[in-house]
């Protein structure tokens, strides 16, 4: 039995070598980025390294989907000042419920844990400073075109 | 964790109005550890049955669990004793703890 799990464990790793974010790093996205309207915040959201990179599951925002959670990829999603929780899901729903305020950017990385089956992916937020350098490491994987 | 209904502080403002003179690091069964560093900036956002409610900019607080919460700290006679979660308006008991919150100097 645990054989099988680990079995399925590496093959998803493997999995994860082809499932990487493709778009334009974030160095070359970076001057795309649009500005930031005043009376809206901005929720960044990535994910560093090949963990589990075959489980890719959607990312929500107050049940909203608004993109994947792609290994080495990034994105961002503008939203109103308010109360949001976040969530994805894979075998068990993990969730991070965060205060968004006017012109303000919150960052959230995607880390990938081993659950008892599959990966699950819990949702961090991190500091400003930390995250535009983890950022730096990764490519764009939003639903929109750069 | 368990309900707690925020009093919004009539005299809130969004500039920091007390500064935290020395680090303190808070324990709570359901959050983890975690460290308020010092130097940071906070501002009383209002109150709840437990105690004044506190929050900052400069650092992030959370409650770190298999879900995650942003949390502001709940203090009561010169003690954390707990943590407010905005989202869903809950409180989340920890280990009283003193805390140094002291006014800041007006500029």
């Amino acid at each position: 039995m645990k054989l099988g799990r680990a079995f399925a464990i590496a093959a998803l790793a493997l999995v994860g070598a082809s499932a990487c974010a493709s778009g334009p790093s974030y160095a070359d996205y970076q001057s795309s980025v649009p500005a930031l309207k005043s009376a809206e915040g901005r929720l960044w959201f990535y994910r560093l390294g090949l963990l589990g990179g075959g489980i890719q599951p959607d990312i929500k925002v107050n049940g909203e989907v608004v993109g994947k959670s792609v290994s080495d990829g990034f994105f961002f999603v503008d939203r109103p000042p308010g109360h949001y929780t976040i969530s994805n899901s894979t075998e068990a729903e993990r969730t991070l419920a965060l205060t968004l305020a006017p012109n303000e950017q919150k960052y959230v990385r995607m880390e990938a844990q081993i659950g008892m089956l599959v990966y699950t992916i819990k949702l961090v937020p991190v500091e400003r400073e930390v995250a535009l350098a983890e950022i730096a490491k990764t490519k764009f994987s939003g639903p929109t075109k750069p | 964790m368990s309900p707690a209904n925020l009093a919004p502080d009539a005299n809130f403002t969004a500039a920091p109005a007390y500064r935290l003179a020395a680090p303190v690091t808070i324990k709570a069964s359901a959050a983890g550890n975690q460290t308020l560093r010092a130097d940071t900036t906070w501002m009383r956002v209002g109150s709840i049955a437990h105690g004044d409610v506190f929050h900052t900019k400069d650092q992030i607080v959370i409650i770190d669990s298999f879900n995650v919460f942003e949390a502001d700290i709940v203090v009561k006679d010169g003690k954390v004793v707990g943590y407010f979660i905005p989202v869903g308006s809950r409180f989340v008991v920890a280990q009283p703890v003193a805390i140094n919150l002291a006014i800041k100097d007006p500029q």
